[in-house]
């Protein structure tokens, strides 16, 4: 990620909204992800209990997290893999690059893997003279698109059906494939007939991981295509992504997360194929595939110290980002990093610096939706509030909002003053009302560009109560 | 081992340095979490929620009838554009003993990636979920499971259990965890395009479930 | 029983009949009811916005103006949220105002849930009208209210109680987060006043002020819409006006 990508979110937003095709994606996913959520967990008996066991689950983890990595690697090990350790995205990427080389790789099978996305791993194997192709049919259409995902579980979410036949066309043209396409299906054919040639060429495949396991030294993958399972299954070796706080002990812990996984993401009660990877796998040709796990680091160690640890519970599920007003209006590239949504605004910021990402905690109404939904209990609105905080007083917040927000405060504190000013400035906004607006006025630009402000009615309650009241008492 | 690892283990240890009180070691199976209850009998809730998410079940009760059930669908689903009726068939004896007629092209080898037709064995059946539970190993290896147009995997009533933890007691009594575990519910599908279900995206466009409720035997 | 009204900075200043129409809700059903006259903000803005110490300076203000009363109720979900939610989270590391915190939470209540819950009201007025009720986040999620406001409302003789789709959905008001990102803002208040426009229904009512200003801004602005008012309002026979943004300034 470079460094700027985050900013003008604003700007963005704005570009967003008035985007019509994206604007039709969005509208088309939509409720659909909400209301299969809605029936999935009203149907799921103990939803709260597992909700509270996934959280005491990941929190123990994160307490013991070197014991629980050092037994995870000991069981790798012991299964006949290998364990690579990252400190940062650079050094994941040399590791993974490395690890490719070794095994002389032209072709790289991708599965779907956010932390792949947070390293920038694709450009770097590129940039190292490999091919490296996404697998899930959401990262290939937009690795064709030359985007970034715009959802943690549905990366193309914002790409209509005319758009992904657009670029297949033009993409798949070299393959031979010229046929007008129209449906779903085939798309959805035609993508499958690409893909399994590339499942069968590379040299590596590379997964993410949803959950590794500390007992037993396995990594999880959950899929509906089933493409990580080729990725991990067919080339000679395969190398497991994954990011610290993907540990759990046990791979009853592991059950209990996938149980709310799934019903959370996409309303499912399992997805099509849940598979637990235990070091080099058995080959068709008698030999045994390679097994590597880079475990990386890449801030979690200092966010596990600090106030934020919360976050590193996530599961990385999406439904904060179905549930978020502002997400489903503007979609994920608005939000410029690798994470959208209420849980990227605060990935993001602490991940690439507070001052790399100035507008994102401040993308939210507080609306509150993304904390109940969560199935990891994460105080997603908390957690946004303490980033402005933190903005505030790092001076990372503007200067003349600052003073604003002082002032405001300040001023409260003087009841005296605050009603000598509120007072006549109410009588004088009820004035300038017209029909119960006020004019167009120069505080009220951005609100009036969009709607209207009704006008003061004049007066002011408290005083006006006590006065009478203080009448009353004397007569 | 190298300096990263140093680094971070030392990074997440903090100033609290090594805690291991309370840690799980050793008590590994105390970890279980609350589990769903069902509404039904093992084997109802794993054919209702198999056949929910697009799987084919067939319910039988001798070898003979397994056969037929493999034969049908075969004769309906199992022609492809070029190929012919044949099944591969995964080497393990519960299947390539199963008594195969003569006019169906079987063959027992691992699998290719231009199978039309595989057949597989589940170590269990999860009711919970409707999953099946593969096991990697030559006998069942997990290609199988992933490279064919159709899937078709034979389980025995007898190994259905209610939920996922029973198969972790399992594999930590028999002391050995399989190079993959793979849990399948249903057909592959994707809806990356507008949201819209679309069965067979990388892996199998059908999945047949035979559960065996009787002619079970070794 | 002594019942302190908090009528909120916004009520106080831009809709002052809101706290009329809510200290007569209270008298009418036998709380004595006091407005301490020094009452300012609860410090939400600056909560919000980062100035954690601003807040807190308006925080003990307000716990000390508050103290003494046997409830505090406040015609504001978002008020109440942060007085009953926040303010003993502002307080984490300060065990005495934390307790005097937790104290004036445990008093305090959002009106509708106070009138249904605390007093077990029941209204006998009539409202001829069919009215569409609008949650604010706030209250349905900081203070779980949802059957409070419907439950005074459905005791209206003549109201019909229309509930519009998506009611758990925020307006886009979400304080200064309406001028900071006001065009997401105003895109959230769009979709709001689809939704209120779909019921048919005649009036728009919330507890909110907040969400009132937002949504009745932008009915404003699309040019029409039914009449809006304050739950309060309508619930003490006050709702005879243009409403909120009316056209006739009430």
């Amino acid at each position: 990620m470079t460094a700027n990508t985050h900013h003008r979110f604003r700007d963005k937003a704005h570009a967003a909204l008035m985007d019509e095709p994206l604007q039709r994606a969005m509208d088309k996913a939509g409720d659909g992800f909400i209301a299969r959520r809605q029936t999935a967990i009203a149907a799921l008996d103990q939803y709260e209990a597992l909700r509270s066991r996934a959280k005491s689950i990941k929190e123990h983890t994160l307490d013991h997290l070197p014991e629980y990595l050092e037994r995870y690697e000991a069981q790798v090990i012991a299964s006949g893999g290998q364990v690579h350790w990252a400190r940062d995205a650079e050094e994941a990427r040399k590791l993974v690059i490395d690890l490719c080389r070794r095994a002389g790789a032209g072709s790289v099978a991708k599965g779907k893997s956010m932390i792949g996305e947070e390293i920038g791993l694709n450009h770097a194997l590129e940039a190292a003279g490999m091919e490296a192709v996404e697998t899930d049919l959401g990262e290939y259409i937009i690795q064709l698109a030359e985007e970034p995902p715009s959802h943690i579980i549905a990366p193309a979410l914002h790409k209509t059906r005319e758009q992904i036949i657009a670029m297949f066309r033009e993409h798949h043209r070299s393959h031979g494939y010229t046929e007008p396409l129209e449906t779903v299906a085939e798309i959805v054919d035609e993508a499958r007939a690409i893909l399994r040639d590339k499942f069968l060429k590379a040299d590596v495949g590379i997964t993410g991981a949803n959950f590794l396991i500390a007992e037993t030294g396995s990594s999880v993958i959950v899929t509906n295509e089933g493409n990580g399972d080729l990725t991990a299954l067919l080339p000679p070796t395969h190398i497991v992504l994954a990011s610290l706080d993907k540990l759990v002990p046990t791979p009853e812990d592991a059950t209990t997360l996938l149980r709310l996984l799934a019903r959370s993401a996409t309303g499912q009660e399992s997805t099509a194929y849940t598979s637990f990877f235990t070091g080099p796998k058995p080959r068709n040709d008698g030999h045994e595939s390679a097994y590597h796990v880079v475990l990386i680091d890449n801030s979690r160690s200092r966010i596990l110290h600090g106030k934020y640890r919360d976050m590193l519970r996530c599961i990385r599920c999406g439904a904060c980002l179905n549930h978020c007003p502002v997400y489903t209006n503007v979609g994920g590239h608005a939000y410029g990093g690798v994470y959208p949504g209420p849980m990227g605004s605060v990935l993001g910021p602490l991940l690439d610096g507070l001052a790399q990402a100035p507008e994102l905690p401040n993308a939210s109404s507080f609306c509150g939706r993304c904390a109940e939904v969560c199935p990891m209990s994460i105080p997603l609105p908390e957690l946004l509030r303490q980033l402005r905080n933190d903005q505030f007083e790092e001076r990372i917040t503007p200067l003349r909002q600052r003073c604003a927000t002082r002032l405001w405060s300040w001023l409260n504190t003087h009841p005296r003053l605050y009603r000598a000013l509120a007072g006549p400035a109410m009588a004088l906004l009820s004035r300038m009302g017209r029909n119960g607006i006020l004019p167009r006025l120069p505080g009220l630009g951005a609100w009036q560009r969009g709607r209207e402000f009704p006008a003061p009615e004049g007066g002011s309650f408290v005083r006006e109560w006590n006065r009478r009241r203080g009448r009353t008492r004397h007569e | 081992m190298s300096e990263a690892r140093r680094e971070i283990l030392t990074r997440l240890r903090g100033e609290s340095g090594t805690n291991k009180a309370g840690v799980r070691d050793g008590a590994w199976s105390s970890s279980a979490g609350p589990r769903p209850r069902l509404d039904g009998s093992a084997l109802e809730v794993f054919v209702d929620k198999l056949r929910q998410n697009s799987a084919s079940v067939v319910r039988v009760d001798s070898e003979a009838a397994i056969i037929k059930a493999i034969g049908n669908f075969l004769r309906v689903e199992g022609q492809g554009q070029g190929q012919g009726q044949g099944l591969v068939v995964m080497p393990h004896p519960r299947l390539r003993e199963l008594n195969w007629p003569n006019d169906l092209e079987i063959q027992c080898r691992a699998p290719r990636a231009s199978d039309l037709n595989v057949l597989s064995l589940a170590a269990f059946g999860i009711a919970e979920t409707g999953s099946l539970v593969l096991l990697s190993g030559t006998e069942t290896p997990s290609e199988a499971n992933f490279l064919p147009e159709n899937f078709l995997c034979l389980v025995d009533r007898a190994n259905l259990i209610e939920h996922m933890e029973e198969v972790w007691q399992h594999l930590r009594q028999q002391g050995d965890f399989p190079a993959c575990v793979n849990l399948i519910s249903g057909p592959s599908r994707t809806a990356d395009v507008e949201q819209t279900i679309q069965l067979g995206a990388h892996g199998p466009r059908r999945l047949l479930v035979v559960i065996d409720e009787g002619s079970k035997n070794e | 029983m002594r019942v302190a009204l908090f009528a909120t900075c916004l009520v106080d200043n831009l809709r002052p009949r809101i706290g009329l129409a809510s200290a007569r809700l209270l008298q009418d059903h036998g709380c004595e009811v006091v407005v301490p006259p020094s009452q300012t903000c609860c410090g939400q803005p600056g909560y919000n916005n980062g100035d954690v110490r601003g807040a807190r300076a308006l925080a003990r203000k307000t716990i000390t103006e508050f103290e003494g009363f046997d409830y505090v109720v406040v015609p504001s979900g978002s008020c109440a949220g942060m007085i009953i939610q926040h303010y003993p989270r502002l307080f984490r590391d300060e065990p005495d105002w934390r307790a005097r915190a937790e104290s004036l939470a445990a008093r305090c209540h959002e009106l509708t849930h106070f009138l249904s819950h605390v007093l077990d009201i029941r209204l006998d007025r009539t409202f001829e009208g069919r009215v569409t009720y609008h949650d604010s986040c706030s209250s349905l999620r900081e203070l779980g209210i949802h059957g409070a406001p419907r439950t005074l409302l459905s005791q209206m003789h003549g109201l019909v109680l229309l509930e519009m789709k998506e009611t758990e959905v925020c307006c886009g008001f979400g304080g200064t987060f309406s001028v900071k990102f006001d065009e997401i803002s105003e895109r959230m208040a769009s979709n709001k006043t689809r939704r209120v426009r779909e019921t048919g229904a005649d009036v728009l009512a919330a507890a909110d002020l907040g969400c009132l200003l937002n949504i009745a801004g932008r009915l404003r602005r699309e040019d029409g819409g039914p009449r809006i008012f304050h739950i309060a309002e309508l619930l003490a026979g006050m709702a005879d006006g243009a409403g909120i943004g009316g056209p006739d300034k009430a």
